[in-house]
C-alpha cells in the first residue's frame, strides 16, 4: 500500500488549477492601445466615416504638429480634472480603466481605521457582512459558539454551493494566534458531508486523527502537521481546500452542516467550545 | 477626443463595435483599452515572452480592426477577439521556436499588509504544491496549455471558450477533459495528489 500511486481526483485538480490561476505572475501589460491607435490612424479604417475624416483634417490643418500634443495634453488634463471633480460616474470610469472594475470611487469624510486583521482577504473567506446580513442570504441557520460570544468578523463565501459562513475571532488571552490562519479562531460552516472513511486509509506522518462525537454528530479531531481538507459539497462533489493549510482542526457534522473549527487550542478546549455551538 | 473616449468606456461592446465598423477609431480604442490586459496575458501564455506577447497583442488588435466588417452583429466581441489573439500568438510561436515558461508570483508580493501572516512553513508547502502543478502545466502541449488557461486562469465560460477556440461547446468539453487527463497523469507521476489520499497511501 505504501508505494501504491493514487491519482489526484479531477475535482481536486480543478480546485488546484483555479488557485494556481490566482497566483500566476504576468509581466505588466504594455500600453498596446496607444500603438494600435497610431497604426490604424495611418491607414483607412474598415469603413471610415466622412465626419471622422473631416475632424482629422481640421485638427491636422489648423494646429501645427509640434503644438498638437501640448494642446491636447493641456486640454485633457483640464477636462479630466473638471470631470473627476464633479462627476461620480467619471470617477467610476477611471476606476474601471485602472483595472478596478466593481470599485466605486467616492468621497468619504475620513479614512476608516484599518481592521486589526485582514482575515477575509488573506484567507479568501468571501464577502464581509454582519451576522444578521449573512442569515438573510443563506438557507441554513448560522451557528455561533455561545462560549465565545459574537465573532469579530463574519464572511459569506460563494463556494461550496449554498454558501460558506466564516466566523473570525481575533487573538485574545483565551484564543492564542494560530500560525495557519493568523487569527485566534476560525469557524466555518457549509452544507455538505465529511466523507466517511476518507481518513480511514491511513494516518499521515506527523498528523494525528481521532474520531469524536460533537453535539450528537460524528467528527474528527486532527492535529499535528499542516494538511489540506477534503470534503463533499451539497451536490456530492468532492472538493479539496487548497487555498491554505490547516493546523489543529475539529471537523464535525451538525444540523446537516459540516463545521470546521481551526485554532491553536488543544483538543479538550476545542471540544468545549464546539459543544457550545448552537 | 479623450472625453469621448471616457464616455465610450461606459458603452457596451456591441455599440462600440458598431461605431468602430463605421471607421470610428476612438470607439475602437475604447475596445482595445478594455481588452488589452486579457489579450496580452493570453498571448503571454502562448509565447512565454513579454516582448513577443506585446507584439502579438498589438498585431491581433490591428487585424481585428480590419476584420470588423466580417464580425457577426450581436455576437460577443471578447471571444471573437481572443481567437484572433491566440491565432496570432500561435503563428508567431511557430515562427519563433521555443516557448517560455509561466511563473508564480513571489509569495512576498501577495501578502496584504496589515494582516498576521501564516507561518513560513505553511507558505513553503503551498508554494511547493503550486510550483509542482505549474511545472506540469508548462510541460503540456500548446493546445492543452491554452485550453487549461482559458478555463482556470482566465475563467472563460464554456460558451466563451467555444468562441475563442472556434469550436462547438461539446468539443470544448472533450478538449478540456483530455487536457485535464494528461495533466492529471503528469501531476500524479510528480507526486502531487489530493493530500489526504497522498498521505493515506503513505500510511
Amino acid at each position: 500500500m505504501a508505494d501504491q500511486p493514487v491519482a489526484m481526483s479531477v475535482a481536486a485538480l480543478e480546485v488546484a488549477l483555479a488557485d494556481l490561476g490566482h497566483h500566476m505572475a504576468y509581466p505588466s501589460t504594455p500600453n498596446v492601445a496607444e500603438r494600435v491607435r497610431h497604426e490604424i490612424a495611418q491607414r483607412p479604417g474598415p469603413r471610415r466615416s466622412l465626419g471622422t475624416a473631416r475632424l482629422r483634417w481640421w485638427w491636422q490643418s489648423f494646429i501645427p504638429a509640434q503644438r498638437r500634443f501640448a494642446v491636447a495634453l493641456v486640454a485633457l488634463i483640464a477636462l479630466a480634472a473638471t470631470i473627476l471633480a464633479v462627476s461620480p460616474e467619471a470617477r467610476t470610469v477611471v476606476a474601471e480603466r485602472l483595472g478596478l472594475r466593481g470599485v466605486i470611487i467616492r468621497e468619504i469624510p475620513a479614512v476608516p481605521t484599518p481592521l486589526p486583521t485582514a482575515a477575509g482577504a488573506r484567507l479568501s473567506l468571501g464577502q464581509p457582512l454582519t451576522l444578521e446580513e449573512v442569515q438573510t442570504r443563506i438557507t441554513f441557520q448560522v451557528l455561533v459558539p455561545s462560549l465565545l460570544g459574537r465573532p469579530d468578523e463574519v464572511y459569506l463565501g460563494n463556494t461550496p454551493p449554498g454558501g460558506q459562513v466564516a466566523l473570525v475571532y481575533y487573538p485574545r488571552p483565551d484564543l492564542p494566534q494560530a500560525n495557519t490562519t493568523g487569527v485566534g479562531l476560525l469557524l466555518t460552516a457549509f452544507q455538505g458531508n465529511v466523507p466517511a472513511g476518507i481518513f480511514g486509509k491511513g494516518v499521515p506522518p506527523g498528523t494525528r486523527i481521532e474520531e469524536v462525537q460533537v453535539n450528537g454528530g460524528h467528527g474528527y479531531w486532527i492535529e499535528g502537521d499542516p494538511h489540506t481538507i477534503f470534503y463533499l459539497d451539497s451536490r456530492g462533489q468532492g472538493r479539496t481546500e487548497t487555498t491554505r493549510l490547516a493546523g489543529n482542526v475539529l471537523l464535525w457534522e451538525q444540523n446537516q452542516l459540516t463545521l470546521r473549527l481551526e485554532s491553536a487550542l488543544l483538543k479538550d478546549e476545542v471540544l468545549r467550545i464546539a459543544a457550545s455551538v448552537q | 477626443m479623450e472625453l469621448i473616449e471616457d464616455a465610450a468606456a461606459r458603452e457596451d461592446d456591441g455599440a462600440l463595435v458598431e461605431r468602430a465598423r463605421q471607421g470610428d477609431a476612438v470607439a475602437y480604442a475604447g475596445l482595445v483599452e478594455r481588452y488589452q490586459d486579457v489579450a496580452f496575458r493570453i498571448a503571454f501564455v502562448v509565447l512565454g515572452s513579454a516582448q513577443e506577447a506585446e507584439d502579438a497583442a498589438q498585431e491581433a488588435f490591428i487585424k481585428a480592426y480590419y476584420a470588423l466588417p466580417r464580425f457577426r452583429r450581436g455576437a460577443p466581441f471578447r471571444p471573437w477577439l481572443l481567437q484572433i489573439v491566440a491565432n496570432q500568438a500561435k503563428n508567431q510561436r511557430r515562427a519563433g521556436g521555443r516557448r517560455g515558461n509561466l511563473a508564480l508570483r513571489a509569495t512576498a508580493e501577495e501578502r496584504p499588509s496589515g494582516g498576521a501572516a501564516p507561518s513560513p512553513e505553511v507558505d513553503a508547502l503551498l508554494e511547493e504544491r503550486r510550483q509542482t502543478l505549474l511545472t506540469a502545466v508548462n510541460g503540456l502541449r500548446d493546445e492543452d496549455r491554452l485550453v487549461v488557461a482559458y478555463r482556470y486562469f482566465f475563467e472563460l465560460s464554456e460558451g466563451e471558450m467555444a468562441g475563442a477556440l472556434g469550436c462547438a461547446r461539446g468539443t470544448v468539453k472533450s478538449r478540456l477533459s483530455r487536457a485535464l487527463g494528461r495533466l492529471r497523469q503528469v501531476v500524479t507521476a510528480a507526486g502531487l495528489r489530493d493530500v489526504d489520499r497522498q498521505e493515506a497511501s503513505r500510511g
